[in-house]
């Protein structure tokens, strides 16, 4: 059964949607125009915590062309994945400054953005509070008042009456006892601030609300499964009277999983007297208004033994959710139960808070948890490895997880094929060349250095998230695939199209995948999210394509008069083994076969299948043990940067990055992922943050002064390395890869600085003011022999004498 | 109102394309406040956009020919057109040869896309603090030419720029061109900046030296660090003392980075813009003076 050579699997296969992206024909939810199509816009806050004692929306309703414009007191549902805490717009008061309030409807977006300017809001304000560590305090602004009243799933424990919505907590072995018989205590508090997902295309709904009450939705979101299921449970529709459409999108990250506009939208259709309407949020909106990646603290304790061996673990996260936690109640999970990383640390104790404050809400972003966890484990190994003076490559060989062997925090014990996490790391080391010292520079001013990271990461899932299956053949034994797996650049497409091809023989153009997803059409899958639509609906499809080979080979059998594990399927035809000269083209089956007089038998042929995650659990409550995730990808980050010490500025030369994918499917796929990861990660690591001033605005809500990675920023060198080692649950042993790109490389950008200046950077962006800053504060000696050495070289020297 | 601005659309406006500058020259007479000149559009459009202004009627003066005026005469100087575009001076050869603080700026500024299509004079009249722009006019010291119905009138480029979006012009009046006058030989001039992260520049500097003549002519131009570009008149003073150029480069860099104003904004704090200015003067200096 195992085929040794492929046509397809592991061959670099260019993605099936690149020739509608290049000639501009894919169509986007951006290009959809209904006829009597309306457009809407929001009024949002402009203060950050505030009853709303008026609205006055009587001068918009003059601007020719408003239809209707609508508050919250209209509707005033709450909705939500995981928390389940947002409203659609403002009920009775605000959160943060950028809260939809009202919606204006009209037939032009001309008119709608006149009438925003003309709806009046009058607030009576409430105390704010910015800061999380603040929000937790006893007496802090109170921002959910009615939490005991949210429907939030039972994975999460929210505090009413607090500002806590979710606590999380873990616990294994006894951590004091740990601390007691450790030779070295590294304490250290971390940061990450808020950064935006900066997808290409901009959150944008229609919706259309039939009079019959069947709802059409068409959105730039990456699932249709979660809008259609949420909008059911907190609208009241049925769920067979939804249907949600997703065109092409240009781009998710985690900013698109769970549910978006699309409930408020076909309100506002219903409202404006079932017309469809249009919603699009401008790029200031996005950085407003919009779900963005929560900010986040760090405060940790570890305690080495010193031979190296790490065995405790305290640490303390805190998550800055904003005003609106639904999907970040999740990550505050996650970051939790990954604090441990890919290391064995036998006495752990993890405290997770996501907490509200009046900011903008937050949401899922590529690694969801995994960049905040390991930003401060990996850095933790590196401070450690020098304490007890032994090199970092040493101390992460001696902690290392054995698979087979070692369980995970949350008690899991690694199966033994979860993938080689010693090879990785020889991978990295040998192409970073981790024993040749970096290049001495002309200009002693700047160093060279290099550092890494590991990592590891599973989806973060309900114990029972499924996906699902349909294939079914055309006349010509071609293929059409029903699945709902979302296609947002990732290229999982591609790599499903490449295994329906390999299995049943026939050539890539004769498998094909509807690019609009659809609940009403495409088979159920709970989310693309989590770097498992590869794995997760590759399994469905893999047991789809045996259910529909077993009703090829049932008829096969009965023509060619042999037993059915006598048949196999090469090149589009079913053949004897061994006789090949005994064949039946696919054609002449997959609608049944006909005899020459006409009696026939089979019929069209339809295969199913389906993926159930297997052995997971809940997390239990006070412990947080249990079994959260289906597979576990190992992967490092390994840098050589240059730091120019007059300036703060790290130059990142060159990037390695490691992954242990069981099987690479698609390699042409798996570099360009690993391409794009990596600058997500440096633009991430070096650049990126959301600034907010003291009264909760958002201060640079736009691409000049957000800055996002660009061209001349980009690394000369990145290295991309794959290893196989083949989980025998996965499609063709495969594992996930998308989030995990990004996780290592900022932790290996600062590990790198720390290891050539001591330098501490527990703060993102490492930008070149924070780097300033943190040597001027640590290493003012380094600074100034920087500045005497560039005076000298510059022959400035003799200036004062 | 909403937080933010956050349209995809434009204010009605009545546009005009006049062919003579005389006719853009009434129609501003006759619109006065109502009007905006349009050329590149970088900074009125998203001005627009963003509801900073919101004119009733706009003036693309890109069809008028004398408007693109680019000519260096000996003796005289270099003059440019207000619709001549950052690609254009780019590709000019007596700019790269005789203007090397303008022409690194040029080339420094924003991206290509951009530089296609923004003008000098836009530049300028934008007032933006950040921009490239205004630094290595100011040092060079040169003057704008302003043109209404019945007047014509020179301000220098440092007068002209008065504060954040805030610059010298009348309703009624077009900044027709940018006068630099000639360089002496020997003069030798260059242009910095620091935008590592950032895609406007934290501090630039434009620097021009003149070492030729019995006195030295020094001049130090800050853009980015205060709310209009400004002359680090102490350090030049330095600069210009007796003695070799280089043993005066550090006290002159530790000087500009006290003496003058600096804000703090979203881009850097006062202290790390005031670290960037003594860096970035060193190595200007020092490279102008080794280049020599």
């Amino acid at each position: 059964m195992e085929k040794l050579t492929f046509k397809y699997i592991g061959k670099p296969i260019p993605p099936y949607d690149g020739f509608y992206k290049v000639t501009g024909t894919a169509e986007y939810t951006f290009d959809i125009e209904l006829p009597g199509m309306l457009y809407a816009k929001l009024v949002t806050s402009t203060v950050p915590h505030a009853r709303i004692k008026k609205i006055d929306f009587s001068k918009a309703l003059q601007i020719p062309g408003v239809v209707k414009v609508v508050t919250g007191k209209d509707f005033p549902y709450r909705v939500g994945m995981y928390a389940g805490d947002r409203d659609l717009l403002a009920i009775d008061k605000v959160r943060w400054v950028g809260h939809p309030v009202a919606a204006v409807i009209a037939e032009s977006l001309e008119a709608a953005e006149k009438a925003i300017d003309l709806v009046d809001v009058e607030y009576e304000e409430l105390p704010a509070v910015f800061d999380p560590l603040e929000a937790l305090k006893p007496d802090a602004p109170l921002i959910h008042e009615k939490m005991e009243e949210y429907r939030h799933s039972p994975a999460f424990n929210p505090i009413p009456g607090t500002n806590i919505a979710n606590k999380f907590t873990l616990v294994r072995g006894d951590v004091e006892k740990g601390f007691r018989e450790a030779d070295v205590i590294i304490e250290e508090q971390f940061y990450i601030p808020h950064v935006s997902h900066c997808y290409m295309e901009v959150q944008n709904v229609v919706a259309h609300y039939h009079l019959d009450g069947t709802v059409e939705i068409w959105t730039s979101w990456q699932n249709v499964a979660p809008i259609r299921q949420i909008m059911a449970l907190s609208l009241g529709i049925p769920h067979n009277k939804i249907i949600v459409r997703i065109p092409y999108v240009g781009g998710g990250f985690g900013g698109k999983a769970g549910l978006g506009w699309e409930a408020l939208v076909t309100i506002l259709s219903k409202e404006a007297g079932y017309r469809p309407v249009k919603l699009v949020l401008s790029r200031k909106e996005q950085f407003t208004v919009a779900a963005v990646r929560e900010g986040f603290y760090g405060f940790a304790k570890a305690g080495f033994r010193k031979d190296g061996k790490f065995i405790a673990y305290d640490v303390k996260f805190i998550l800055d959710a904003g005003a609106y936690a639904d999907y970040t109640v999740n990550v505050g999970r996650a970051v939790g139960y990954s604090a441990d990383g890919c290391y064995e640390i036998p006495n752990i104790r993890v405290e997770s808070l996501t907490v509200y404050t009046n900011k903008i809400p937050t949401t899922a972003l590529r690694g969801f948890g995994y960049p905040e966890s390991h930003w401060v484990l990996e850095q933790i190994m590196d401070r450690a490895a020098k304490k007890i003076g032994i090199d970092p490559v040493e101390i992460r060989r001696i902690n290392l997880v054995k698979p087979g062997i070692s369980e995970t925090c949350t008690g899991e014990r690694l199966r033994e094929d979860a993938g080689n996490p010693e090879k990785v790391l020889q991978t990295l080391l040998e192409e970073i060349e981790w024993n040749t010292p970096p290049e001495k520079l002309r200009e002693p001013w700047k160093i060279r250095s290099k550092g890494l990271a590991l990592f590891v990461k599973g989806p973060a899932q309900p114990p029972n998230a499924a996906a699902s299956a349909i294939l079914k053949f055309n006349e010509d034994a071609s293929v059409d695939l029903l699945i709902a797996t979302g296609n947002f650049g990732q290229g999982t497409i591609t790599a499903l199209i490449q295994i329906v091809a390999e299995e049943f023989g026939l050539p890539l153009e004769k498998v094909r995948v509807d690019y609009i997803k659809d609940t009403h059409k495409s088979a159920y899958t709970w989310q693309t999210v989590g770097s498992r639509g590869l794995f997760t609906d590759g399994i469905a499809i893999l047991k789809a394509i045996e259910d529909a080979k077993r009703q090829i080979f049932r008829v096969a059998s009965e023509v060619l008069r042999c037993p059915e594990d006598h048949l196999e399927l090469v090149d589009g035809e079913v053949r004897v083994k061994g006789k090949p000269w005994m064949k039946i083209p696919l054609q002449d089956i997959v609608m049944g076969y006909t005899y020459p007089n006409g009696n026939s038998i089979g019929g069209p042929v339809i295969g199913r299948g389906v993926f159930m995650s297997t052995h997971t659990t809940y997390l239990d409550p006070e412990t947080g043990q249990g079994n959260p995730t289906i597979f576990h990808t190992f992967g490092g980050a390994a840098v050589e940067v240059e730091i120019d010490l007059l300036t703060g500025e790290i130059k990142v030369l060159k990037v390695v990055q490691a992954l242990d994918l069981g099987k690479v499917i698609n390699p042409l796929l798996v570099k360009q992922q690993m391409n794009g990861g990596s600058l997500m990660g440096l633009s991430i690591g070096l650049y990126e943050q959301i600034k907010f001033d003291e009264r909760g605005w958002v201060v640079n809500p736009n691409f000049t002064n957000y800055y996002l990675i660009r061209i001349k920023d980009i690394p000369k060198e990145v290295v991309r390395k794959t290893i196989e080692t083949p989980q025998s649950d996965g499609p063709y042993g495969a594992r996930g890869i998308g989030e995990l790109t990004m996780i290592g490389i900022a932790p290996a950008i600062a590990n790198a600085v720390y290891r050539a200046t001591g330098v501490k950077i527990n703060q993102l962006p490492m930008n070149p003011e924070n780097l300033w800053k943190a040597l001027k504060e640590q290493r003012p000696d380094l600074f100034d022999e920087a500045l005497k050495k560039f005076i000298e070289s510059k022959k400035l020297a003799e200036v004062r004498a | 109102m909403s937080f933010g601005s956050p349209y995809f659309t434009l204010p009605d406006f009545t546009y005009h394309k006049p062919k003579t500058l005389r006719e853009a020259l009434e129609l501003l007479e006759k619109y006065g406040d109502e009007a905006k000149i349009l050329a590149g559009g970088v900074g009125l459009i998203a001005f627009m956009k963003e509801r900073l202004v919101s004119p009733s009627h706009v003036i693309d003066i890109k069809g008028i020919p004398e408007l693109k005026k680019l000519e260096y005469r000996k003796g005289e100087g270099l003059v440019i057109g207000a619709t001549v575009t950052f690609s254009e001076l780019e590709s000019y050869q007596v700019i790269r040869e005789k203007y090397r603080a303008l022409y690194q700026a040029v080339k420094l500024a924003s991206d290509s896309i951009i530089r296609n299509r923004a003008t000098l004079v836009g530049n300028i009249c934008e007032a933006i603090p950040w921009v490239d722009g205004p630094p290595p006019l100011i040092a060079y010291g040169a003057e704008v030419e302003i043109k209404s119905l019945d007047k014509v009138r020179r301000v220098p480029v440092a007068e002209f720029i008065k504060g954040p979006v805030e610059i010298d012009l009348e309703p009624g009046e077009i900044v027709t061109s940018i006068h630099i006058p000639d360089v002496p030989s020997g003069a030798r001039s260059g242009f910095v900046k620091f935008n590592v992260g950032s895609e406007f520049a934290l501090v630039n500097l434009a620097a021009y030296l003149s070492l030729n003549e019995e006195k030295k002519d020094v001049r130090l131009v800050y853009g980015a660090i205060s709310p209009k570009p400004v002359r680090a008149l102490e350090a030049e003073k330095i600069l210009s003392s007796e003695g070799d150029m280089r043993t005066l480069i550090i006290s002159a860099a530790v000087k500009a980075s006290e003496e003058l104003e600096v804000i703090s904004d979203v881009l850097a704090s006062e202290d790390f813009r005031r670290h960037l200015i003594k860096i970035l003067t060193m190595n200007l200096l020092t490279e102008l003076v080794e280049g020599g």
